[in-house]
């Protein structure tokens, strides 16, 4: 079989284009519905932080573990465009990420509970912008900017930083999941 | 040396292989989602799997899920070696024709 330089370069820019298409299509199929539940969890999480006088942690308790099982769900149900090892892989990656923030609650305490509420979305925003290493760019931007935005919530809208990050943070999220379930497939 | 692959250069194989060896080894893909992803049609897709098949670069699994029949697809360890080795010589072609 010959090729003329031509068709070889053709053939290779084929497989680069087939190999982002994939990936992104992978990441559309497994992050979309991620994406959108936890931005939903964020701002109603936050949201409620905002404005209800009760503890924190009657509302991120429950909503953190009705959002675990339904992530769990969507992970592992049929049926979805790629099964294999990887989902459950991401799956243990975000369940010990949790089990870390989760254990620096109970070594800070007592904390600012704002803080902290920023500090645990920037460890998960961490793992965004690490998992763009593989996902691709898009992530890594999602990533650092709910981080950026966490900071400047922290250090500028001290007393409305559960609603900035139930919008910025929150939204973006949900946002970030629409734009790759439409565009990515 | 690399040789070219003529089942796997085929256009559509190609991008049916280029888009296999994405996953990571032990990852299917569903038949479905691959129909979608290169906009082929069921019948067109079957056909073009059905060398891969042959050929022992792709496994065929069907199952069923929930009482519907599902179809899922990966590259076996012989088809990712010929389809690297493919790469390798598409690259050789282009670095033959570089100026020296």
């Amino acid at each position: 079989m010959n090729l003329s330089p031509d068709e070889a370069e053709s053939a290779l820019a084929d497989i680069d284009r087939m190999v982002a298409r994939t990936r992104r299509a992978v990441a559309a199929g497994h992050w979309a519905q991620q994406l959108v539940l936890w931005g939903v969890v964020w701002m109603l999480g936050f949201g409620a932080s905002q404005f209800l006088r009760v503890n924190e942690g009657f509302i991120w308790g429950p909503l953190s573990l009705t959002g675990a099982v339904v992530s769990w769900w969507i992970g592992f149900r049929d049926p979805k465009p790629i099964r294999g090892a990887v989902v459950q892989r991401i799956g243990l990656f975000f369940l010990t990420l949790a089990g870390f923030a989760g254990v620096w609650a109970v070594i800070l305490h007592p904390f600012n509970v704002q803080h902290f509420g920023a500090y645990v979305a920037t460890v998960f925003m961490f793992a965004y912008v690490v998992g763009g290493i593989w996902f691709g760019r898009f992530f890594i931007w999602l990533g650092l900017g709910v981080t950026a935005a966490a900071v400047t919530g922290v250090l500028l809208l001290p007393q409305w930083l559960n609603l900035w990050m139930a919008l910025a943070g929150g939204g973006s999220l949900v946002a970030s999941g629409l734009y790759i379930r439409r565009a990515w497939r | 040396m690399a040789e070219l692959n003529e089942t796997i250069h085929q256009s559509t194989r190609l991008r049916i292989m280029s888009s296999l060896v994405t996953l990571e080894t032990g990852e299917q893909m569903d038949f479905r989602s691959l129909t979608d992803l290169l906009a082929l049609t069921d019948g067109n897709l079957g056909a073009h799997l059905l060398k891969l098949e042959e050929a022992g670069y792709v496994r065929v699994e069907k199952s069923f899920v929930d009482r519907k029949p599902r179809t899922h697809l990966s590259v076996t360890a012989k088809g990712r070696a010929a389809f690297e080795e493919h790469v390798a010589a598409l690259q050789a072609v282009l670095r033959a024709a570089k100026p020296k």
